[in-house]
């Protein structure tokens, strides 16, 4: 995958962003923080809509922007996709696909009937798009920005007008770009569900700034949301399955989980709240709680209110516990104290799981 | 009979004209109002909404002054073709353009604006540069705006009296145009003339702007919220 180098600040009104990174972009790069973050804003100055950044971004081998050169953004090498689909109204699905068609730079573009294909368009070519819901229409949005074969996609929200239902009948279309031809995408959401089934890496942003970058194949990526809730993704790999259950390997430790449609060795993305997490200094026993680990208290953070937050660490893994003050005192835990988490409830593919 | 078409077919002709002249120079104004953020922006709308406001009058005196063989234009029109801007069917056109002009600024810029950036910002990602984007995006989805200026600017010339008059004066195949015949018909109490023509505008005037209002109701649109 690509690598892309921004320098870049901007400035409007009241709000300012300063961006100093480089980023060798993953699969599905998910920039994540809370409203003002400038997530859209870093989007719109890679694509060049911010007429007023200023700085430099390369992306891949390109300059696309530094002190004396601004490439429109029509001349740069993007599919982008807005959170409302903004299609030409005046034209079918056809043509809104072959307008960007014709544009795409250096004439390399993907054939109509392979991204028709692709995002299963077959019904739709030669309806308007007033005629579509707004799943069909988003379908056909990202149908018009992949087309142009474009080194990177960006993409703002691009689920969020969707209802739940259709959310997961578009999410796998939008898997297959990275994975089919190898095209990263960097895509703002807030949603924990999208987080959770989509991310390969979560660029964390507050108050203009990138606050983190991390994989999920890393040790675990912690979020946090507005609503002061706290959930840590982290990665497993299938190891088996048996009647009911899916045996999911942590970091050498095993958790079991209602059985998945997926096969052997398959990884997958575990969300597990924070608040689900509870500690046990022993081994306890005649639990309704399945999934024990051993874990090592990492680091203890006093959060507002009633409640700690503590850090653990699964052999390579981290995943956060947020426990009672009361109890912490209760069972006088400690830094590098052995013990053992109990995993109440975790969320796979954005599915709420025991 | 015969003697009363040509004020129709001059005021036709004047129409169709203006109408053309004002397509061509109101389209870019129109897509500069709607784009720029200039501080000077508002300065140029008011300039050309002055022809709503002030008497056809004021304006047909200053334009008498300025296209006269004395004025500015009308003296250096006189040098290089050797005839008078003024009471000609030149100065008629100059006079209309200039007195029509936000009625086809106003309706395109509307258009143009209420595409809003977010079309045009999803043309230019997609690789339309801004020329592309005006010819195969925005004019097509503004095309509404389009045809409420030229029929505006169409109807308010065939209605023109007061700077008609001021600057073309009533020469019969020339600059008598269907206004100032039927001004005519009514001062020599020629009333069967004047309602022909009267009657005849009012019929056509209404069926032209049925036509559109019926017609825009069948014109897709862009609109982001």
């Amino acid at each position: 995958m690509i690598k892309i180098i921004l320098d870049i600040s901007l400035q409007l009104g009241n709000f300012s962003l300063f961006v100093n990174e480089e980023i060798q972009l993953s699969k599905i790069n998910l920039i994540l923080g809370p409203n003002g973050a400038g997530k859209t804003s870093l989007l719109r100055c890679i694509s060049g809509l911010e007429k007023k950044s200023k700085g430099l971004i390369k992306v891949d081998n390109s300059i696309w922007q530094d002190s004396s050169l601004f490439i429109k953004p029509h001349l740069r090498d993007i599919g982008y996709v807005f959170q409302d689909s903004r299609l030409f109204n005046n034209m079918s699905v056809k043509d809104n696909l072959l307008f960007a068609k014709k544009r795409a730079l250096n004439n390399h573009s993907f054939d109509l009937d392979e991204i028709i294909t692709l995002l299963e368009l077959e019904s739709l070519l030669n309806k308007y798009p007033s005629t579509l819901s707004s799943g069909e229409k988003q379908r056909v949005a990202i149908a018009r920005a992949t087309i142009r074969k474009p080194i990177v996609m960006l993409m703002d929200e691009p689920l969020s007008s969707i209802d739940i239902e259709r959310k997961k009948d578009i999410i796998p279309y939008i898997e297959r770009i990275p994975n089919e031809y190898g095209i990263p995408i960097i895509y703002v959401t807030h949603n924990i569900e999208e987080v959770t089934r989509l991310a390969d890496k979560v660029i964390s942003m507050s108050n203009g700034k990138i606050t983190s970058i991390n994989e999920i194949s890393g040790p675990g990526i912690f979020l946090s949301n507005e609503n002061n809730e706290s959930s840590t993704l982290i990665e497993g790999e299938i190891i088996n399955h048996n009647e009911d259950i899916s045996k999911i390997d942590l970091s050498g430790q095993f958790i079991s989980i209602p059985k998945l449609n997926l096969d052997n060795g398959k990884k997958i993305r575990l969300n597990i709240n924070s608040k689900d997490v509870a500690i046990s200094t022993i081994l306890p026993k005649g639990l309704s709680i399945r999934n024990v680990l051993k874990a090592e208290i990492e680091s203890i953070k006093n959060l507002e209110g009633f409640l700690v937050e503590i850090n653990l660490k699964i052999n390579k893994k981290y995943i956060k516990a947020r426990i009672t003050k009361k109890s912490y005192k209760d069972l006088s835990l400690k830094k590098g104290q052995e013990v053992y988490a109990l995993i109440k409830s975790v969320s796979v593919e954005g599915m709420s799981l025991i | 009979m015969i003697y009363e078409l040509e004020p129709i077919l001059i005021s036709i002709k004047l129409a169709l004209i203006t109408m053309a002249i004002l397509l061509l120079i109101g389209t870019p104004l129109a897509w500069w109002l709607a784009n720029t953020s200039s501080r000077i922006k508002p300065f140029i709308e008011a300039l050309v909404a002055m022809p709503l406001v002030l008497p056809p009058t004021v304006l047909g005196f200053y334009l008498l002054i300025i296209l006269g063989p004395a004025g500015k234009i009308g003296g250096f029109w006189i040098d290089i073709t050797g005839s008078s801007l003024t009471f000609s069917f030149t100065g008629l056109v100059i006079a209309s353009v200039i007195y029509s002009l936000p009625f086809a600024v106003q309706p395109i810029q509307n258009s143009f604006e209420s595409l809003g950036k977010k079309t045009l910002e999803s043309a230019s990602l997609l690789g339309a540069s801004p020329i592309d984007a005006f010819f195969n995006i925005a004019s097509p989805l503004s095309i509404r705006g389009y045809i409420t200026a030229a029929v505006l600017v169409f109807a308010h010339t065939l209605g023109e009296f007061g700077v008609v008059l001021m600057v073309g004066g009533n020469i019969p195949g020339s600059t008598k145009v269907i206004s100032i015949a039927i001004y005519e018909n009514v001062e020599t109490l020629n009333y069967e003339q004047a309602h022909i023509l009267s009657l005849g505008l009012l019929i056509f005037s209404f069926v032209i702007l049925l036509t559109v209002y019926t017609m825009n109701r069948k014109i897709p649109i862009n609109r982001y919220r």
